[in-house]
């Protein structure tokens, strides 16, 4: 039996065209950002090997420090509201309620939209002048809570995280019913003769059960939020000033406005460490390898 | 205290009654606010600017201007940028799907010394912010002399598409019993065999759900269809929709019309996918 | 299993390796060859091919529509030199040109935002081609005069004029009928409309400060007011003198005018694209923009066509500028890249571009003529059009963009302060204080 998993000669076929390309195309420019990291370099001249001088300025710049802030905000909105959300949308989709498919497919919609008609949309329910949410609340007589969401500082960065916070719950959603779908019948009824509660069944059987799916989860949306980029690209590009800024949105600006290629790379060195360190975190949690 | 022993389960019923009266109720109303977008963007693609930036904006428009789609129908190229993007990402989708469940099925099952290693390594590919890797990674493709090809695009989504591929189905398959595949081997099945015919199957929602994820991060990708790809022959949906938007001036209703054209088909490609979802479990292809 | 893990470690690793040093082969080039080495006219056995890289796409963009008339009249009167057009919208244009000069994959001719921000690295680096040599006086007679030297960085040439964009202040005529305005001439006046407006609940000036460069040319045209044009051209080159008191006087005046009531409340979060929509759809009885809005301006779908009128910025009473100093002028052009390989044909297309552009936009509205248009039929243009060549004729000197003069960064640090003054986040003062420590510009400021 071991032999069968364990011949190289099958094992090097089934990796080996992964970790071909994995190799020429992801793990390349990591480390040639690591290299230009190490550099003041403008993307065009020759560059002049600076050592972690850009780090330094990183943890010491307070645009950077906020931006960084911000991602870490998000990562907590998305594992404490958007998470739990999806996990229970698809607990009741998954318990083979009345419409379950349909819901399902409903719920993903969202997601199958570019950032660009999210972007839109949401600008629309903003927008200061004649946004929906401020006409909403003149309508409904509270004229003085209408305010520029996407404008002000007190705002702008609760109004920029919503909009993909609200996009992928039906991501994660999909993720967890899967999940849920993979626990088997026979142990939910055998709990149910028990005379085990729905809740009670949900707690200490089905989600025990799914945790290789939530830990999944879990990763996506952590990795998620720290390289957040687009909608809030979109929506406020990172104003107004600087209050919506995150690190992705930052290293964009930085590398294609200022043409600071060394300073944007340690940026981007930066998100994959954090990406990874709080990937071992959530490994510890959960006591896996990987 | 008979009566209250009889009517305790009466009560409760009905309890349960209004209960999935009300759950029923708040679904709905979720799936309302799921589904608006994409009305919304209907109403949108049928304005004109000045309906646009003021008034009723979520609303439907006053009068529906057709003209928009056959404005944005009228570059010529709409159909040579739909079929490149039909191409790669259908190529993209087959080889992620492929490669990433040999990979995830060697990592979870095979026995040897790199396995975890190799899956941690995987994992950094989700972790690259994409605007950093585009120089190295146009410097890569040129030296495969791979620039303004479909391959400029395959080739780089399906290796940042593996990771999450990877990690959902080594979650999948560490569900899948043991006993099968060794009860498929003892009956003489090869490893090919026993994965291609045995496993696989096993999983098919966590394949169709791989597939759905790689569909939609292939299809709306913008930056790398526009830095490595020159030639209008090439280029995909995405980077026509975008020329759409003027440099100063721009028409939004048209590029609502533009970017209804390339919902639509994601809408029905994630309808098919759905029904195969939809089928896998029903047929309660995985057990615990 | 392990020996072959070896083995394919050691040839990835030595690859990344390889790559990692060509990566940053971008150093100073040699300039290419002079003026005269090649056989102008093209080799008649082989057909050249060239590639044009630009922005302007998107359908209400006149230069979207001339450029592939252009490029195809091109390739059918030259079948040796064949030109590939890859056009691509603004936003992306900017990642995928400065993505390919890093990787020294440049296109053969493509379009620069002029200026320090975007050109100055690549012209400093010698990556595009000086063309001072190839511009015959038969070429510099046919453009309108000073509009070359505007263009010289260190008194050499590197691209060609296409058009003349400046800015000027837009008034919707029936709103300020509405409030009982009259359009402003001096900045008291400025201020008195601003007020009537208000009173009449009408927006007096839309500002689009999202995208932070909308709001950078109302201090831009503010400050060249009150310093006037020389002042504005020396602080450039000696940042130390944005502190003077002219400078704060500007900042103070600009913050005043936002006291006053003058932009939308909702101006930092409105976009440059929202900014349009709200001024075509009458929301605001003002826009101080360049004519390159005319077209939406004009368009049947605009609710304001024909109601709007273009006028010169305010004087100052106290201020040092006059009406006839101009915020604009002709920088963006296209550049040819210095490795090309057929530099003598590529500069025949340029010039070829350069003045169909320039001369046919001009009809279509794009922007003004920098090539001479005698003998041309006006007839197409619009109003508004008409009014901007009227006014062209009037100046007396240029200022272009600021953030197209200063260097990159200082370019970003401007536009964010300009953002905070408007917020009240900066007294004059402190601005003044900051402006002092950006950059000094290299360009050859008139």
């Amino acid at each position: 039996m071991d032999k069968v998993f364990s011949n190289k000669r099958d094992i090097a076929i089934f990796v080996g065209p992964t970790l071909l390309l994995f190799f020429g195309i992801v793990l390349i420019p990591i480390f040639v950002s690591s290299y230009y990291s190490l550099l003041e370099w403008n993307g065009v001249t020759k560059p002049t090997f600076i050592g972690l001088d850009n780090y330094v300025e990183m943890f010491t710049d307070s645009r950077a420090l906020n931006s960084m802030k911000n991602s870490l905000l998000y990562a907590g909105a998305s594992v404490f509201i958007q998470l739990p959300i999806s996990l229970l949308l698809a607990l009741i989709l998954a318990s083979g309620i009345k419409g379950e498919g349909f819901y399902r497919t409903v719920y993903f919609i969202p997601v199958l939209l570019s950032t660009v008609v999210i972007a839109q949309l949401w600008s629309k329910i903003y927008n200061a002048d004649y946004g929906m949410l401020n006409t909403l609340l003149t309508n409904i007589g509270l004229p003085h809570l209408a305010q520029d969401w996407l404008g002000q500082r007190e705002t702008a960065l609760a109004a920029s995280f919503i909009p993909t916070l609200w996009q992928y719950v039906g991501y994660h959603m999909l993720l967890m019913y899967a999940g849920a779908k993979s626990v088997s019948p026979e142990l939910i009824e055998a709990a149910k003769i028990d005379g085990a509660s729905t809740i009670r069944t949900a707690f200490s059987i089905v989600i025990p059960l799914m945790k290789p799916i939530l830990k999944v989860s879990l990763v996506f949306s952590v990795i998620g939020a720290l390289k957040i980029f687009d909608l809030i690209y979109v929506l406020t590009g990172g104003g107004p000033f600087f209050t919506t800024e995150v690190p992705s949105t930052l290293m964009y600006t930085t590398i294609f406005d200022t043409y600071r290629y060394g300073y944007g790379s340690a940026l981007s060195v930066f998100i994959i460490l954090e990406c990874l360190l709080f990937t071992v975190i959530i490994n510890k949690f959960f006591k896996t390898d990987y | 205290m008979e009566a209250a022993i009889s009517g305790q389960p009466r009560k409760s019923k009905l309890f349960y009654r209004i209960g999935m009266i009300l759950l029923q109720a708040m679904l709905v109303l979720f799936a309302v606010v799921q589904i608006y977008p994409l009305i919304w963007l209907a109403f949108f693609s049928l304005k004109d600017n000045s309906e646009i930036f003021s008034g009723d904006v979520l609303g439907p428009p006053k009068q529906f201007l057709w003209s928009n789609y056959t404005k944005a129908l009228s570059d010529g190229n709409v159909l040579t940028y739909f079929i490149n993007s039909v191409w790669v990402t259908a190529v993209t989708i087959f080889l992620v799907l492929l490669l990433s469940s040999m990979s995830a099925y060697a990592i979870t099952r095979m026995k040897w010394r790199f396995s975890n290693a190799t899956m941690t390594l995987i994992l950094l590919g989700m972790m690259v912010p994409i605007h950093a890797a585009l120089l190295p990674l146009f410097m890569v493709l040129r030296n495969l002399k791979l620039l303004n090809t479909h391959w400029a695009l395959i080739i780089p989504y399906v290796a940042f598409g593996l990771p999450l591929a990877i990690f959902i189905l080594a979650s999948f398959f560490k569900g899948v019993p043991r006993e099968m595949e060794e009860s498929a081997v003892m009956d003489g099945c090869g490893i090919y065999r026993t994965f291609f015919f045995i496993v696989l199957p096993l999983v098919r929602p966590a394949l169709v759900t791989v597939a759905i994820f790689t569909f939609l991060s292939s299809w709306n990708e913008l930056m790398f269809a526009v830095t490595f790809i020159n030639d209008t022959i090439y280029q995909t949906l995405t980077v026509g929709i975008m020329s759409m938007v003027g440099t100063y001036i721009t028409q939004w209703g048209i590029i609502g019309a533009g970017l209804m054209i390339s919902t639509i088909p994601t809408i029905i490609i994630y309808l098919l996918l759905n029904k195969q979802v939809q089928e896998s479990m029903i047929a309660g292809a995985v057990k615990g | 299993m392990k020996a072959l893990f070896k083995k394919s470690m050691i040839a990835v690793l030595s690859f990344v390796l390889l790559i990692s040093l060509a990566a940053c082969g971008s150093g100073s080039k040699s300039k290419s060859n002079n003026a005269g080495d090649g056989t102008a006219g093209g080799n008649e056995t082989k057909t050249i091919e060239l590639t044009l890289w630009d922005q302007s796409v998107g359908n209400t963009d006149p230069s979207a529509k001339l450029i592939p008339e252009i490029v195809e009249t091109w390739n059918k009167e030259n079948p040796h030199i064949q030109v590939k057009r890859t056009g691509t919208s603004g936003e992306q244009y900017k990642t995928k040109i400065k993505t390919a000069i890093a990787a020294n994959e440049a296109p053969d001719i493509f379009y620069g935002m002029g200026g320090g921000s975007f050109m100055q690295p690549y012209i400093e680096n010698g990556d595009v081609l000086d063309i001072t040599d190839y511009v015959t006086e038969d070429v510099k007679a046919r453009i309108k005069p000073g509009v070359i030297e505007t263009l010289e960085h260190n008194g050499r040439l590197f691209t060609l004029p296409v058009y003349t964009h400046i800015a000027n202040l837009y008034i919707n005529t029936e709103l300020f009928e509405k409030a009982g305005a009259e359009i402003p001439t001096t900045y008291t006046e400025l201020l008195e409309a601003v007020a009537k407006l208000r009173a009449a609940g009408i927006t007096p000036a839309v500002l689009g400060e999202k995208d932070r460069w909308p709001g950078m040319y109302w201090y831009n045209i503010i400050a060249m007011r009150q310093a006037g044009h020389d002042a504005v051209v020396e602080a450039f080159h000696d940042p130390s003198k944005w502190n003077s008191p002219d400078f704060v006087e500007a900042a103070r005046k600009m913050q005043e005018l936002v006291k006053a009531g003058l932009f939308n409340d909702s101006m930092f979060s409105m976009s440059y694209d929202e900014m349009l929509g709200a001024f075509n759809a009458g929301n605001g009885a003002m826009m101080f923009q360049a004519n390159w809005v005319n077209a939406g301006i004009e368009d049947p779908s605009s609710a304001t066509k024909g109601k709007v009128v273009v006028v010169p910025f305010p004087v100052f009473e106290d201020g040092k500028g006059t009406v006839n100093e101009f915020f604009g002028g002709s920088s963006d052009g296209y550049y040819i890249s210095s490795s090309t390989k057929h530099p003598d044909e590529a500069y025949q297309f340029l010039l070829y571009l350069s003045e169909q552009l320039g001369t046919r936009g001009f009809l279509m509205g794009a922007g003004l003529p920098t090539w001479n248009t005698d003998g041309l039929d006006t007839s197409s243009l619009s109003h508004l059009d008409l009014t901007f060549a009227e006014l062209m004729d009037t100046a007396e000197s240029f200022i272009p963009w600021w953030d197209n003069i200063f260097p990159a960064t200082s370019a970003e640090t401007h536009k964010n302060l300009v953002a905070q003054l408007l917020a009240g986040d900066l007294t004059p003062e402190q601005f003044a204080e900051e402006m002092s420590k950006l950059e000094p510009t290299e360009l050859n400021l008139q």
